[in-house]
């Protein structure tokens, strides 16, 4: 579409937006199996991170930037070991009463949170910057 | 954003494609042919905005940005056109207030 190449950066910022809402997703997901020590693939709840990546798009040649903002490339899980707690009494722990518990840690949940809000708010900003912008240029018409 | 559709659907595109059957003559690229590619763009924004409250309205989408930028967008096109429309006009009633 012509007049949409005209919109670029704010296309650009709603795949950011739609990016940093996949990343509060995770982090939600993450929290939610905080203390989960049964999975479908056995084992205790894997800690589990985004991947960006970024998107070119278009030839440069036709008066477009090229610029294709941000793509979710895929989700990976968080190879870091599991803590072990003593737990004689839970269902789940082995033959020393150890329960291997899910790596993710609330602190840094936390941090990748308001991480994701801030870059939200970011992106947002940026298309409302794009908006104000485009609507002082119409006004130059009015003379 | 309903409002604005309805207009270019119906007055917007009949006005101009008079235009452009006027201009077609001249060649691909006239006056004519621009604006009328101008109002299906511009309609075609309308539409998207339109699909995109009405998937967010019935579970299909769950992205609210999306919905808003689509929105955003179809204001933005429509005020462009509006603009580009009424100094058109303004610069035709200048040209017949000319004396003979």
């Amino acid at each position: 579409m012509s007049f949409d190449s005209a919109l670029g950066a704010l296309n650009i910022a709603a795949s950011g937006l739609g990016a940093e809402r996949l990343r509060m997703e995770v982090v939600a997901n993450n929290i939610a199996n905080a203390s989960v020590t049964r999975t479908p693939d056995g084992g205790p709840y894997r800690r589990r991170d985004v991947v960006f990546e970024t998107v070119l798009s278009g030839v440069e040649a036709n008066g477009t930037s090229g610029l294709g903002g941000v793509r979710v490339a895929g989700l990976v899980d968080d190879q870091s070991e599991m803590p072990r707690i003593y737990n004689p009494g839970h269902p789940d722990a082995d033959a020393d009463g150890f329960v291997t518990m899910p790596n993710v840690s609330l602190p840094t949940e936390m941090v990748n949170l308001i991480t994701a809000s801030r870059a939200y708010e970011a992106n947002l900003r940026v298309a409302q910057s794009f908006l104000e912008l485009s609507q002082s240029a119409l006004a130059l018409t009015r003379g | 954003m309903h409002i604005n559709s309805i207009n270019l659907g119906s007055t917007g595109s009949e006005a101009v494609s008079g235009l452009g059957a006027a201009a077609s003559k001249v060649g691909d690229g006239s006056f004519g042919n621009v604006i009328q590619k101008f109002v299906a763009d511009t309609n075609a924004q309308q539409t998207q905005a339109d699909h995109a409250v009405q998937k967010l309205a019935t579970g299909q989408s769950d992205s609210i940005h999306e919905t808003m930028l689509a929105m955003a967008k179809a204001d933005l096109s429509l005020r462009v056109f509006v603009e580009v429309q009424s100094k058109v006009v303004e610069a035709y009633q200048e040209v017949m207030r000319m004396q003979m």
